[in-house]
């Protein structure tokens, strides 16, 4: 804790070892921007250099320093050092004031690790280090009693210890200050280089540090609206892409990479990471820069759009000057308003006061024509987008003046990547090229000073210098520190280009008290700002899109969580740095936004889930249990003793009676047609109705049974049974479809309002079977009753009305098929008629069922077999019936014992009973008869010996004419023959 | 309506309503407005039914609406199919004794009751059917009317009809015969008292129909010329002359118990207003309690209670809402 009290005492030369050492640490660099970071320095080394002068830090660091410039430098670098110096920084007491109060901050912010020892991160170990050094160093001074608190006093008199500071800046600076600026440029410089060299790895500490703010939505809505133009814009870029797509095309797969002599300068924007560290460990690789360049060519991805053959370093050019109007148009805090053209209608006279206008897209397009022919034209280009706002909105408030210079200063940034190469044709270059070995180590410069190797003023000498000179200027090598007249006009040169007047918008633009201008002054702020705007852009565009119209859109696609930013969400639970979606960040990728993650706020579940192979392993095994246990009933098989038997056991009947019926049509069809085709024969093919359960493997336990699917399978079974037995044979599947959503629809709102009333709050509540009673009237059945009377209705009644109209029916069919057909029931035909309509079944008798032979059929029809014609059916059945009789009953009681009696004689006629003398004596006159008559066939003579006995003979036996003609009936005792029936769409039956 | 409430043009069944309503129970005579408001509703039903009856003909494929096109829309009321059926097949044994005798036939029931008898011999089936009671033995002389949407019917075949057969007595029709028994038990019921002359005025008043020997008059009153093509069969006429009557009983009965209950209300009413106090009575004054006549109200209110829907018919609508499509209820 003793650490707190340096903090809590406002040691002011604790701070200042303790920034010393943070500024070596390059923690500053971070934070705050680069002017502020250069006049930090400048302070901290005048301090050091001055030994121990702290009176200067002192005051720094209590904010009341003043800057003052002007009077006090020598006289030949004025002109320059004072614009350079002036264009970050307004005099006064302000500019010192913010910087101290922000260094005051973020060395505070060292102050809260201190309270929280245990959870060092290692960035934060050297603080540790560096605040016991400091400590020390404090006890040192305590020991030499130098008189600190004394600093702290005066701050009421403020404005007299200004004057007293800046008189201290002017003495002991001002010898050094000039040495120092062209070290601030080189600074400044080497900033630009730096920060994108840096790259992924700084940009990752950046995106850590922004964990320590909270950052509202507050400025999101702009930021929305920028990203959409920019959107927009890229939108309109691509048509006119495609519309000049031939001519660009044509121009750039042409060429081959064959050029040795290819800078390789532009490359290095997407190359930077490779080429950086390839920087670091120069020294130890033992390759040339030839070498080595050929080596990053192969590295190199394909050639880009706009390789060409013939021009000398377009590509290089050209991809560079790319990628820099990309991230300006990418600048969006500030960009949106230079995108596109100004139209007239958005200021009718800014074509009078702007003769040559411009914009980022017009830039795009000259590019993607290939209309540049060297750096500088494009950077003229570019810089004319700045110059034509600033001109044209010269009011000093003007909102779009602030965007200007932002956007100016990051052109001012970016600019240096671009590679200074005049595009040629590639004639000339190998031409010269021959003339001059000294070609090799100047690519290389401009490798290496893409790199950060060489000068620093290189690149900004190659600015303004024509490429052609580049060779020339490379050539002389190394500049040693700065503080040239060369690097000095550089930095000059930029307001130089923007006339007069910019130098009070410079100023206007310090004293402006917008928004934008304060976080500039934060780097962090800016930092987070322009990394995280295409995230927090879509955030906010996918959750404006929820909540459009205030409301919550049910329509619009929800916000999902993913499991790659569930995982970020967890370790930031977890007390890990997340830093993107990926562990590291990647160069194009966005940051992980906690805040902003709408979806991420709820952590993953511990449990994992089940993955498709445990499933897969789970059900198999479930299936080897299943397979090993009893089959069991499930609940989709209807109960034993159910309603349901009935209901089969009706539908059976009913099938019966249509096979009833189709041999009775059969019947009628073979009377009233001579031929019967063999289709016609075809008995309806009817199944009988079985129950069958469900699948077994949808009785697995982790089937779920109630699924909708089933069920409603389930109950479209049962509604087919219904139809069925309402006497439907078959139906259409829409049609079935229908009856069951109906069934499905009223069997939920039944449930439903069962439901309501069991959950019914009211006192009222009614008991359970009341309940029941209710839902059931409140779906139609006013009283239980009526179940019941539907059930005796149409199940019970229905099955007696079956039954009966069954035996109706089998009577009616016997009735037509009278003959012979007593002993044989239905059952016989193994239900087919057609054994029976053949005559198949009179080869199992053996004999002349239909008397064929003796009628001499066979011979007459040459009958194979003794089956019958179909024609000749009914007509001649009735006969053979009848002739057939006797053997018929014989068969039909073929279980009882054949009793023969014996015959009676002529002689015993008296022995018989008197009653049935006449008869006896009537049957022996007739036998005695027939015996006379078979004697005279003989010729035995006449008369019949007397005393001769004869046997009585049956009437079977006697020729026809002698039996004794009695009219024989059918069994129904009618004559008339088959009755017709009525016609079949009648519908009373007259009997 | 007020207008034509005496035009004979209009109202042609004034008489036979109040004959109908006194057989369902109306001793009053009522008033002229009554009458006119049930013809009305009469009519209504009527061109409801032939409406329904040919639109369900055409269904069917055929161009004539029969007399089961008609049954077929009050088939759920079962006790009133049997009434009809019964109903038609006396029409039908009259109809052929018509036939067989040659026509000439003026006194129904007495004729018709002979004839039933005499065909009965002709059938030839004399010692069993004498066996039986009388009431079975008409029943059994009648031809059956049988409804195509009956079991048999479902099938392809149907069976003959057997004597065995036509002996028997289904279901159905014990139920029918119970039914009527009940009714005649009523009837007896309210004439057991009446005077002679009373007891013919009611039979007589049982005998009222709107088609018998009214045929075209009825044809005219619910315009069946311009609700179907052709002329219907007898069939039809008779069975609506049958179901108008039963329209009338209906509602009456239903008006009878509206009264009761108003009257009911009315009586507790002023029991409860205390105006209980016993007026004096004059020798000139009206009776007390003076039997009031069905009024149009009451019909009105028993029109509108006969024509709620039933909860059967907008179950299916609970929980969704939209509309359930009502039509005229056939009473």
């Amino acid at each position: 804790m003793s650490r707190l009290d340096s903090f809590q005492g406002n040691n002011t030369r604790y701070l200042y070892h303790l920034s010393v050492k943070l500024n070596k640490v390059g923690f500053f660099q971070t934070y705050i921007t680069n002017s502020q970071y250069q006049l930090f320095n400048h302070i901290l080394e005048a301090v050091q250099s001055s030994g121990t002068n702290f009176e200067l830090w002192e005051h720094f660091i209590n904010a009341n320093l003043s800057l003052k410039i002007e009077d006090d430098v020598n006289e030949p670098e004025t002109g320059a050092e004072r614009e350079t110096v002036e264009y970050p920084f307004a005099e006064g007491t302000s500019t010192p004031s913010k910087i101290a109060l922000r260094i005051r901050h973020l060395l505070w912010e060292k102050a809260v690790d201190c309270y929280y020892q245990e959870e060092a991160q290692s960035d934060d170990d050297d603080c540790y280090a560096i605040l016991d050094t400091v400590e020390e160093i404090d006890v040192q001074d305590a020991v030499n009693g130098t008189a600190e608190p004394k600093v702290r006093d005066e701050e009421d008199d403020y404005d007299d210890d200004e004057e007293e500071p800046n008189d201290i800046i002017i003495a002991d600076t001002a010898p050094e200050y000039e040495y120092n600026y062209s070290q601030q440029l080189v600074f400044a410089d080497e900033e630009k280089k730096e920060k994108p060299k840096e790259g992924v790895s700084g940009q990752e500490e950046l995106v850590k540090k922004f964990r320590n703010i909270y950052h509202l939505f507050d400025t999101d809505k702009e930021n929305l609206a920028k990203r959409r133009k920019l959107e927009e814009y890229d939108k309109q870029l691509e048509t006119y892409d495609k519309q000049s797509g031939p001519q660009t095309n044509g121009h750039s797969h042409t060429a081959p990479k064959a050029s040795i002599n290819m800078n390789l300068g532009a490359a290095n924007l997407s190359l930077k990471h490779l080429l950086s560290s390839i920087e670091n460990n120069r020294d130890k690789l033992s390759l040339s820069d030839a070498e080595l360049r050929s080596l990053i060519f192969d590295v190199r991805k394909n050639r880009s759009k706009w390789a060409s053959d013939d021009k000398i370093g377009q590509e290089e050019l050209y991809e560079a000057a790319e990628k820099v109007v990309m991230e300006l148009r990418g600048y969006t805090e500030h960009s949106t308003a230079f995108l596109n053209k100004v139209s007239k209608r958005e200021a009718p006279n800014y074509f009078q006061v702007i003769k040559k206008p411009m914009d980022l897209n017009t830039v795009l397009k000259k590019l993607k024509t290939f209309q540049y022919k060297s750096k500088a034209e494009f950077v003229d280009d570019v810089m004319l987008i700045w110059r034509n706002c600033l001109t044209y909105n010269s009011d000093p408030t003007h909102f779009l003046r602030i965007h200007a210079l932002a956007m100016q200063k990051k052109a001012l940034v970016l600019t240096p990547l671009i590679p200074d190469i005049v595009i040629r044709d590639r004639a000339e270059v190998e031409a010269e090229e021959q003339n001059d070995d000294h070609s090799t180590p100047v690519t290389t410069r401009v490798l290496g000073g893409q790199k950060g190797h060489t000068t620093k003023g290189r690149k900004r000498t190659s600015e303004e210098e024509k490429p052609i000179i580049v060779a020339a200027s490379e050539s002389a090598t190394p500049l040693p520190i700065p503080g040239t007249p060369v690097s000095l006009s550089v930095v000059a040169e930029t307001p130089a280009q923007l006339e007069d007047e910019e130098e009070n918008d410079l100023q206007e633009e310090e004293q402006g008290s917008s928004l934008d201008q304060k976080g500039e002054d934060d780097l962090e702020l800016q930092t987070w700002k322009n990394i995280t705007s295409k995230a927090r852009a879509e955030y906010c565009s996918q959750r404006a899109e929820l909540f459009k119209d205030n409301r919550i859109q049910m329509d619009s696609t929800a916000l999902l969580r993913y499991p790659d930013q569930m995982k970020c969400f967890n370790e930031y639970l977890h007390g890990h740095e997340v830093v993107s979606k990926s562990h590291s960040l990647l160069e194009n990728e966005e940051p992980y936004l906690i805040e902003y993650d709408v979806t991420a706020g709820i952590p993953s579940f511990k449990y994992l889930g089940v993955s498709e192979s445990q499933a897969v392993l789970l059900e198999s095994r479930l299936v080897d249990q299943a397979l090993d246990a009893e089959d069991t009933r499930s609940d989709f098989l209807p109960p034993p003793g159910g309603l349901n038997e009935k209901v089969n056991a009706n539908i059976t009947e009913m099938q019966e009676i249509k096979k009833v019926c189709f041999r009775i049509s059969l019947i009628r069809q073979m009377q009233s047609q001579q031929f019967v085709h063999h289709t016609q024969l075809r008995p309806p093919k009817t199944e009988a109705i079985e129950d069958s359960d469900i699948d077994r493997i949808s009785k697995l336990p982790n089937h779920d049974r109630f699924s909708h699917p089933v069920q409603y399978l389930a109950l479209k079974r049962s509604c087919a049974k219904i139809a069925m037995q309402n006497g439907f044979e078959t139906t259409e599947p829409f049609a079935m479809d229908t009856l069951t959503q109906i069934a499905e629809d009223y069997m939920g709102n039944l449930a439903r309002t069962l439901k309501m009333h069991c959950e019914t709050p009211s006192i009222a509540a009614l008991g359970n079977s009341e309940v029941l009673l209710m839902a059931l009237m409140e779906s139609g059945i006013e009283k239980p009753d009526n179940l019941y009377t539907y059930v005796r209705e149409k199940i019970f009644k229905q099955q007696t009305q079956l039954k009966e109209l069954k035996e109706k029916l089998s009577l009616f069919l016997k009735e037509l098929l009278r003959p012979g057909i007593q002993d044989l029931s239905e059952t016989n035909f193994q239900d087919n008629s057609d054994q029976f309509l053949t005559g198949d079944f009179t080869a199992e008798l053996g004999e002349d069922f239909f008397g064929f032979k003796e009628l001499g059929l066979t011979a007459e029809y040459n009958m194979s077999g003794l089956s019958l014609p179909l024609h000749l059916l009914h007509a001649r059945i009735h006969n053979s019936y009848l002739s057939q009789d006797g053997s018929n009953v014989k068969k039909k009681y073929d279980d009882l014992v054949d009793l023969s009696y014996p015959e009676v004689m002529a002689s015993q006629v008296s022995e018989q009973i008197g009653l049935l003398g006449p008869f006896f004596e009537g049957a022996a006159a007739r036998s005695k008869q027939f015996m006379v008559k078979q004697q005279k066939k003989t010729g035995e003579g006449e008369a019949l010996v007397d005393g001769q006995d004869y046997k009585i003979m049956e009437d079977e036996d006697l020729p026809q004419k002698q039996r004794n003609s009695r009219p024989r009936l059918p069994p129904t005792g009618k004559i008339a023959g088959i009755k017709k029936r009525p016609v079949a769409n009648s519908f009373f039956l007259v009997g | 309506m007020s207008l034509a409430y005496n035009s004979p043009e209009k109202y042609k069944y004034k008489v036979e309503i109040q004959q109908m309503m006194f057989v369902s129970g109306e001793t009053n005579d009522p008033p002229v407005e009554t009458t006119c408001l049930i013809e009305d509703i009469l009519r209504g039903q009527v061109v409801e039914l032939l409406l329904q009856a040919s639109r369900n003909s055409q269904n069917r494929g055929s161009k004539n609406v029969t007399a089961e096109d008609i049954i077929f829309l009050i088939r759920h009321d079962k006790a009133k199919v049997n009434r009809l059926r019964t109903y038609l097949s006396w029409k039908d044994v009259r109809k052929n004794a018509k036939d067989q005798e040659s026509g000439g036939l003026e006194n129904t029931d007495q004729l018709l009751e002979d004839e039933a008898s005499a065909q009965a011999n002709n059938a030839g089936k004399g010692p069993a059917a004498n066996s039986q009671s009388v009431i079975n033995k008409n029943m059994s002389k009648k031809s059956k009317i049988r409804l195509p949407w009956e079991l048999q019917f479902m099938f392809s075949e149907q069976p003959l009809d057997t004597a065995a057969d036509e002996d028997q007595v289904d279901e159905d029709e014990k139920e029918a015969i119970v039914a009527s028994m009940k009714r005649l038990k009523a009837a007896d019921d309210r004439t057991r008292n009446m005077t002679k002359e009373e007891y013919v005025h009611w039979s007589e008043c049982r005998q009222s129909s709107f088609t018998f020997r009214k045929a075209k008059r009825f044809r005219e009153w619910c315009g069946i010329g311009v609700l179907m093509d052709g002329k219907p069969h007898d069939d039809v006429i008779d069975t609506l002359g049958f179901l108008t009557f039963e329209m009338v009983c209906s509602i009456t009965e239903e008006a009878l118990k509206v009264k009761l209950a108003q009257e009911s209300y009315s009586k507790n009413h002023t029991e409860e207003k205390g105006g209980k106090e016993k007026r004096r009575h004059y020798l000139f004054d009206a009776p007390d309690e003076m039997a009031k006549p069905i009024v149009a109200k009451h019909i009105e209110e028993a029109w509108r209670r006969l024509q709620t829907v039933a909860i059967k018919r907008r179950a299916i609508r609970s929980f969704r809402g939209g509309r359930v499509m009502s039509r005229t209820q056939l009473v």
